[in-house]
């Protein structure tokens, strides 16, 4: 029998701050049912015999696609349209640490 | 005892400074000077819908590279996410190699030798993209904000990891040293551009847990940061409390590493294949081409100085430490023969003048052709060690050649008997108590001989001096015996 996949709250909410958003009691509840929800759907896997097969990391059979070192600037002021916040060319973010 | 039972491990991330271009995307890498965020593209800002492609050059350098350290080369190497919040990754992932379980960097193993009799094994190579830079309005403590500017975010990274086998902080600065001359023979690196070479480093003492530092940025600094570890971790043993394992900041203006709350684990990292990036093969071939096309390196160098030119282990040593020192040698050598003596200049005198000049040898104006003639004044005696080091410093700051100096200046040893009679006769005259003194005090001399210095400025050639004065206290003697 595989193992039912539960979430805790804790787990919930180290999730929440790694990713930095605050939740409310209310979502971190429906967060929790529908994360286990997933994980639970993900244990059928478990149920698959994949003893003699090797690892499968990328699902397309491609190796080795390179770039040549030639550089090709990019009009940056196209990309800076992007970022909430500026000053002046910086881009804004909150304070960290 | 401080500093024992000290072990020192390395994590070094050195931009691949060789390769035109980002790791992943086609922005040039000449960042440095640029106004903030020019030099950015929609790939490596992470916009939704661009893809990475792998810089050929990148793979060509971290194999070079591996080859250089004995490591052991992956067949099979892919990328990984290493994902963060944090502003300096525009994609909250960092696309790098992972060393875990699942992971595959590009070589593991191998060891560097740090020409002391110690040898420090590396334990992993991987290719990585470096973070952007980050400003604070006003200081890190105080910022309300985070001023990021993505230049330099994306650029090639080789991020090179030790065993925790350096037992001295002067040991780990020779590792950088050491690791800088070899990335620099072979091309891949250039240490002299502000920032290219960045380290963390992991240190504990005899019975202590594991610190990490962050932060450092210079081969001075590491040797700093170690030593203030070292310090303040012998201290709290001392008095009986614990160390505690965490990670620390540089703080290269106060020069003190400080306590960084940092709670992500590696798990949090959530590791796992960059599905955007299919994976590597390398092949013996490109291995064989690779190992065919590798230029000389530090210790084989060093060979063939000891060896075929004579020059002392020591002073090969501290020569193939700095590529550019080591080819400047080479590049004097044509001029002047004598190997041995050339490279006590240099090692020497030339060092420690650039050193308090705060030059680099790169930065060094002065002809090759130069030193030779300013070795040959000295074999000839128109120059005497104490002259030869004022010319020297002469030749550094204004790349002049050293007969012209000693002609404009009249720094000319004085070796004619009859004339540093005279000056002596003079010193004599002046001061009759340091001639009562070292009439009977050997260690009086030097007072006698130093005024000789003094009166022609360094010029008077020592050995004759000291002969002179002997010769005339012995007369002394003489006469009041009689």
């Amino acid at each position: 029998m595989p193992r039912k996949s539960r979430i805790t709250l804790k787990e919930i909410e180290h999730l929440a701050w790694l990713a930095r958003v605050q939740l409310t009691k209310r979502e971190k509840r429906l967060f929790k049912e529908q994360l286990s929800s997933i994980l639970e759907y993900f244990d059928k896997l478990d149920e698959a015999n994949v003893e003699e097969l090797p690892p499968t990391f990328h699902v397309v059979e491609h190796y080795n696609v390179f770039r040549e070192d030639e550089p090709r600037p990019f009009p940056s002021d196209i990309v800076l349209k992007n970022p909430p916040k500026m000053k002046g060319r910086f881009i804004k973010a909150p304070r960290i640490v | 005892m401080v500093g024992d039972g000290v072990k020192i491990g390395l994590e070094v991330h050195c931009q691949l400074t060789s390769l035109k271009t980002k790791l992943f995307c086609s922005c040039p890498t000449d960042y440095r000077g640029k106004p903030p965020n020019t030099n950015i593209c929609p790939v490596c800002m992470g916009e939704p819908g661009t893809l990475p492609v792998l810089n050929k050059e990148a793979v060509r350098a971290a194999v070079m590279v591996a080859l250089a350290l004995h490591s052991k080369i992956s067949r099979f190497t892919y990328f990984t996410r290493k994902n963060y919040f944090y502003p300096d990754m525009a994609k909250n992932f960092q696309i790098s190699q992972y060393d875990g379980v699942g992971g595959a960097p590009i070589a593991k193993g191998g060891y560097v030798d740090l020409g002391n009799g110690k040898v420090v094994r590396i334990r992993r190579l991987q290719l990585e993209e470096d973070p952007a830079r980050l400003v604070y309005e006003g200081t890190i403590d105080t910022a309300t904000a985070t001023l990021v500017d993505y230049n330099r975010h994306g650029v090639a990274l080789i991020e090179i990891v030790t065993e925790p086998d350096i037992t001295s902080p002067e040991d780990a600065r020779r590792f950088l040293q050491k690791l800088r001359s070899i990335l620099e023979h072979l091309g891949v690196f250039d240490g002299e551009l502000e920032g290219s070479m960045r380290c963390d480093a992991n240190i504990s003492l005899e019975g202590g847990v594991r610190v990490e530092i962050k932060n450092i940025s210079s081969y001075k600094d590491v040797e700093r940061a170690l030593r203030f570890e070292i310090t303040r971790q012998s201290s709290l043993i001392s008095r009986g409390i614990r160390v505690v394992r965490e990670t620390r900041f540089w703080d290269e203006r106060r020069r003190v590493t400080v306590s960084l709350r940092v709670k992500e684990t590696e798990e949090d990292y959530r590791y796992f294949p960059e599905p955007d990036l299919p994976p590597v093969v390398i092949t013996d071939e490109f291995i064989d081409e690779v190992k065919r096309s590798l230029p000389i390196l530090p210790d084989e160098r060093k060979r063939i100085f000891v060896e075929k030119y004579g020059v002392s282990e020591q002073n090969a040593e501290v020569l193939v430490n700095d590529k550019a020192l080591a080819d400047f040698f080479e590049d004097c050598l044509k001029h002047y023969g004598k190997a041995q003596e050339l490279s006590n200049l240099l090692v020497g005198d030339f060092l420690a003048q650039l050193h308090s000049l705060n030059l680099s040898v790169r930065e060094v104006k002065v002809k090759p052709e130069y030193i030779a003639k300013l070795l040959r004044l000295l074999d000839k005696k128109v120059l005497t060690g104490h002259l030869a080091k004022a010319v020297l410093r002469e030749m550094l700051e204004t790349g002049r050649d050293p007969e012209a100096i000693v002609e404009e200046k009249g720094l000319r040893r004085i070796g004619s008997r009859e004339e540093l009679e005279k000056i002596v006769d003079r010193v004599f005259r002046e001061n009759r108590k340091a001639v009562e003194d070292a009439l009977v005090n050997e260690k009086a001399v030097h007072f006698l001989v130093g005024q000789v210095m003094r009166i022609t400025r360094g010029k008077a050639d020592p050995n004759l001096t000291r002969q002179i004065i002997k010769n005339k206290l012995e007369k002394v003697r003489a006469s009041r015996k009689a």
